[in-house]
């Protein structure tokens, strides 16, 4: 019996011991826990009882130069899940995806998912919203969340670009001055529950958002919508690819209407082509063609090389480095005056006066005029013209050059070129935006004249402003004549060439010019990219400029300064 | 003298640790306060309290009769439990994913926490019987036999964790019992190959599975299974060595801590009394062991023996896998932690365990 005690004894010691090692194991692992490990649990409770919520700040809207509103934000209803508190997923899943006209795997899908937040809609209609929230569902949580709105639609819908799901600007002016319209975020820092209730008591810290400042645009929105209808309709009228038309003032750089087609909504940009998202008036380049012609005479002329009433004996066509360059309409050998080399837009001319001007001069003004420089206007992703280097000339290049062939330029640099001339001599920075409003009411104005260089001399702009005036009145831009007002004009006729391979297919007509010719209060271009059955610039292009430059002038309350009317007709 | 037999009748010991216990599980209980918004928040510790009445009741009655007489009710115990069991699997009240309730009016009953002790007393009054006899295999067998009823009926709840509270009881007898190692390490091979078969053949439910897959990798999940684990370790772990203090656990209180008033109940003492608080339970569990053994070893016979020591491996085990689950070093299972979990069902099973040894150490010279 004693041998059986002492067993049971030693028995018992064993469990006693076992039970021993168990309890210090737990023991232990408090301490690891509680004492060795307390700091970085600390931390994960803190984090998981604070969350701050971001104040999102309002984006300034943007306002035409009348105060028309073209880009505005307003709340709308965002609708998420914490997947986990959702009960009966399948149901719910059923009732959610009716509302919201979705397909009820992807919605339950979003139900089902292992995070825990998810988004099941941003940015719905309120009503959409009101229908989710009288399902009463536990997890599905609602935010407002700002939704940028755009009341015109496709209008200026280049200059004014459009923001992303998280409102950053993703292009146009609303990319350029997204620091200024986008405004600082607040935030709310709280303590809260698992539920994302807040705690009594708790912490809650609270810093205001600042909301973006505004916008107003030099754009006018009568005058845009006109430049579009009138481009659009040129644009269908001859099967154009496309076409870009910028309506400014020479004199401030102040652009009035801007635009380039195809373009696209920007209410629904994400089910528009990419490609229409380019504004080509600013990001793509193109040869000018005759246009240039003004460049090459107004060099001849401020480097006092001829007069305008200078003669000269010009073949109907004229050998160049084994080219051979001819007019656009055949005729023999005549007499022309520079004046007539570009009112009648004489590629001989051009090439004859170019040679004599030579290629030092030429790349010189071209320059100087900044058709191989950024303008800076306001908007992202400005391309610029390209020019040869000078030691890779050939002989022909003086001549292709001369009349705007072999050399490229964008419209934009094209207009402030004209507007040079236009300007007497003095070159602006084309922009966009006149004033920023902050929220407090301060107003910056962006206008400086700064950058305003004298490019030529005001003589021989007010001799050029003359032979454009010739050139609408008699020359190849006659269809650019507004009634009661004089205008200064040039019409170009360019080659394309080609992307892939080398030499030219297709044609760009253009028109540039601006009105009242002495004292001009609108520069206008038109181009017309690859027009079917005309090609010329004179007739696809400067229709556009007459009845835009016309509407333009009337609505900024021009004088007339032409009376005689039906005079200029010839 | 009378009054002096009297008083060295009494275990003044466990009947101090066991009411601290009480005490404290109810003062833990009524810091928790509301599980739910707007509800009472001294519900379940009003209701907790009302139990210990019950248990202490249920203890002193218990303490008075002589435990020795419950042998010859054994078969009588042993069937009744097992028709409770059956009962529960054709009618009872299912919640998270189990059946383990039968509901009595406004009271839920929990067959499987009464089970414990009636296999306790169903295997010491069988091993009394056949004492002398367990180096026979069959007695073994047969040991076995009585214990696996009740562990199958409980793994069709299903309540793996309770169940493994049988298979533990029934070891923790058989070595006190004075089982041989050779059928000992039988058995533990035995069963280590069907817990491997278990895995192999798809046996546990899914939720099963992903508990344990969690307890080994609790990152894996954070909002889902392994929640449960992280959070409670944040709990645990935020609380530092002396805790935010009683009401203070903002983990606790904030809805983070699941079950909290019972299964999860030892990361609010965690948190709201640290390293201090948990470090003193632990002790005072240790102290409770050691005093049940100390029972069983002064006991009269080899029956007082064995339920003292049936009672050990069932606390003792509890203790572990509660504690141990809510500071990841065992799997999540809804064992309670004795005493000090809410619960009426576990809190009378384990009072009547206290009743029972109260009554083996009265009569341990007689």
């Amino acid at each position: 019996m004693n041998a059986k005690k002492r067993q049971t004894k030693m028995r018992l010691s064993l469990l006693f011991y076992f039970l021993l090692i168990c309890l210090v194991a737990v023991f232990s692992k408090l301490v690891k826990v509680q004492a060795m490990d307390a700091k970085k649990y600390e931390e994960m409770a803190v984090g998981q009882r604070i969350t701050d919520h971001e104040l999102t700040p309002d984006r300034g809207s943007i306002y035409d130069r009348n105060g028309e509103i073209l880009a505005l934000s307003t709340d709308m209803d965002t609708v998420f899940v914490t997947p986990y508190q959702i009960k009966k997923k399948w149901k719910s899943a059923k009732k959610i995806a009716a509302i919201l006209g979705e397909s009820t795997d992807t919605i339950f899908e979003k139900l089902d998912s292992d995070n825990g937040f998810a988004y099941l809609a941003r940015k719905i209609d309120k009503e959409k919203a009101d229908k989710l929230k009288e399902l009463n569902i536990e997890g599905l949580g609602f935010v407002k969340e700002s939704k940028r709105q755009y009341p015109l639609g496709r209008l200026a819908s280049h200059i004014i670009g459009f923001v992303g799901l998280d409102n950053i600007g993703l292009s146009g002016l609303e990319i350029q001055y997204d620091n200024k319209l986008k405004g600082k975020p607040g935030k709310v820092i709280t303590e809260q529950d698992i539920n994302g209730y807040p705690i009594p008591g708790g912490k809650n810290t609270f810093i205001p958002s600042t909301n973006g400042s505004q916008l107003i645009l030099t754009i006018d929105k009568e005058i845009q919508y006109k430049a579009e209808l009138e481009l659009s309709a040129a644009i269908e009228k001859y099967e154009a690819k496309g076409g870009n038309i910028i309506v400014m003032d020479p004199k401030s750089g102040e652009i009035y209407a801007m635009a380039s087609l195809p373009d696209f909504d920007l209410n629904d940009f994400s089910n528009s082509e990419s490609e229409n998202f380019r504004n080509t008036a600013v990001t793509d380049v193109y040869e000018p063609g005759s246009t240039m012609k003004i460049i090459t005479a107004t060099a001849i002329l401020e480097e006092k090389l001829f007069s305008p009433d200078s003669k000269f004996m010009l073949p109907g066509s004229i050998k160049i480095g084994g080219w051979l360059i001819k007019e656009a309409h055949g005729r023999g050998t005549e007499e022309f005056t520079l004046s007539s080399i570009v009112t009648r837009s004489s590629n001989v001319g051009a090439t004859h006066i170019g040679k004599v001007l030579g290629k030092e001069r030429m790349i010189k003004y071209i320059k100087r005029f900044g058709l191989n420089s950024p303008t800076n206007i306001d908007l992202p992703g400005e391309s610029i013209g390209s020019l040869l280097s000078a030691d890779l000339w050939s002989k022909s290049t003086i001549a292709t050059v001369s009349f705007g062939q072999g050399t490229s330029v964008t419209s934009i640099e094209m207009i402030r070129a004209f507007s040079v001339i236009a300007n007497h001599g003095v070159a602006v920075r084309p922009h966009l935006v006149d004033q920023i409003v902050s929220t407090r009411g301060k107003r910056t104005s962006l206008a400086s004249e700064d950058s305003n260089v004298q490019v030529v001399s005001p003589r021989t702009a007010s001799l050029m402003t003359e032979i454009m005036e010739d050139a609408v009145g008699t020359g190849t831009g006659k269809n650019a004549q507004i009634e009661g007002y004089s205008v200064a004009g040039k019409t170009g006729t360019a080659q394309k060439p080609n992307t892939d391979k080398p030499g030219y297919s297709g044609y760009i007509g253009s028109f540039i010019g601006y009105a009242p010719a002495k004292d001009p209060a609108i520069a206008i271009l038109v181009t017309i990219d690859e027009p079917k059955g005309a090609i010329y610039g004179g007739v696809v292009a400067a229709p556009v400029f007459s009845s835009v430059g016309e509407f333009a002038l009337q609505r900024l309350k021009v004088t007339p300064d032409q009376v005689d009317k039906g005079d200029k007709q010839q | 003298m009378i009054l002096g037999s009297r008083v060295r009748k009494i275990e003044f010991g466990i009947m101090f640790i066991t009411l601290s216990l009480i005490v404290f599980s109810i003062l833990m209980i009524y810091s928790i306060g509301a599980i739910s918004d707007g509800d009472d928040p001294l519900h379940f510790a009003k209701r907790q309290l009302l139990w210990a009445f019950f248990g202490i009741g249920i203890m002193g009655g218990m303490a008075f009769l002589d435990y020795s007489k419950l042998k010859a009710y054994f078969p009588l115990i042993y069937g009744g439990t097992i028709l409770l069991l059956l009962t529960i699997i054709l009618f009872g009240k299912s919640t998270l994913g189990a059946q383990r309730w039968i509901s009595i009016g406004s009271f839920q009953l929990q067959p499987s926490e009464f089970a414990k002790l009636a296999i306790i007393i169903a295997l010491a009054a069988f091993l009394e019987r056949s004492e002398g006899k367990l180096h026979d295999v069959k007695t073994v067998i047969q040991a076995i036999g009585i214990t696996i009823v009740p562990i199958l009926l409980i793994i069709m709840q299903p309540d793996l964790g309770t169940a493994l509270v049988f298979v533990v009881i029934l070891i923790g007898i058989l070595i006190s019992a004075g089982i041989k190692v050779k059928h000992l390490a039988v058995i533990l091979i035995v069963g280590l190959l069907l817990v491997a078969m278990v895995f192999q053949f798809n046996i546990l439910k899914d939720y099963q599975q992903t508990r344990l897959v969690v307890f080994l990798n609790p990152d894996i999940d954070p909002s889902g299974s392994g929640y449960n684990l992280r959070q409670s370790m944040i709990a645990i772990g935020s609380g530092g060595i002396f805790g935010k203090g009683l009401f203070s656990g903002t983990q606790s209180r904030l809805n983070f801590i699941p079950e909290r008033h019972t299964d999860f109940i030892f990361s609010v003492i965690g948190e709201e009394l640290g390293l201090v608080g948990g470090g003193l339970l632990v002790l005072g569990f240790f102290l409770l062991l050691t005093r049940t053994l100390a029972i069983g070893a002064n006991s009269r016979n080899h029956f007082g023996l064995l339920l003292a020591t049936g009672i050990t491996s069932m606390w003792a085990f509890q203790v572990l896998i509660n504690i141990g689950m809510t500071i990841g070093i065992m799997p999540i299972t809804g064992i309670p932690l004795p005493f000090i979990s809410y619960g009426g069902s576990s809190m009378m099973t384990n009072m009547f365990a206290v009743g029972l040894l109260l009554s083996i150490y009265a009569r341990r010279f007689s």
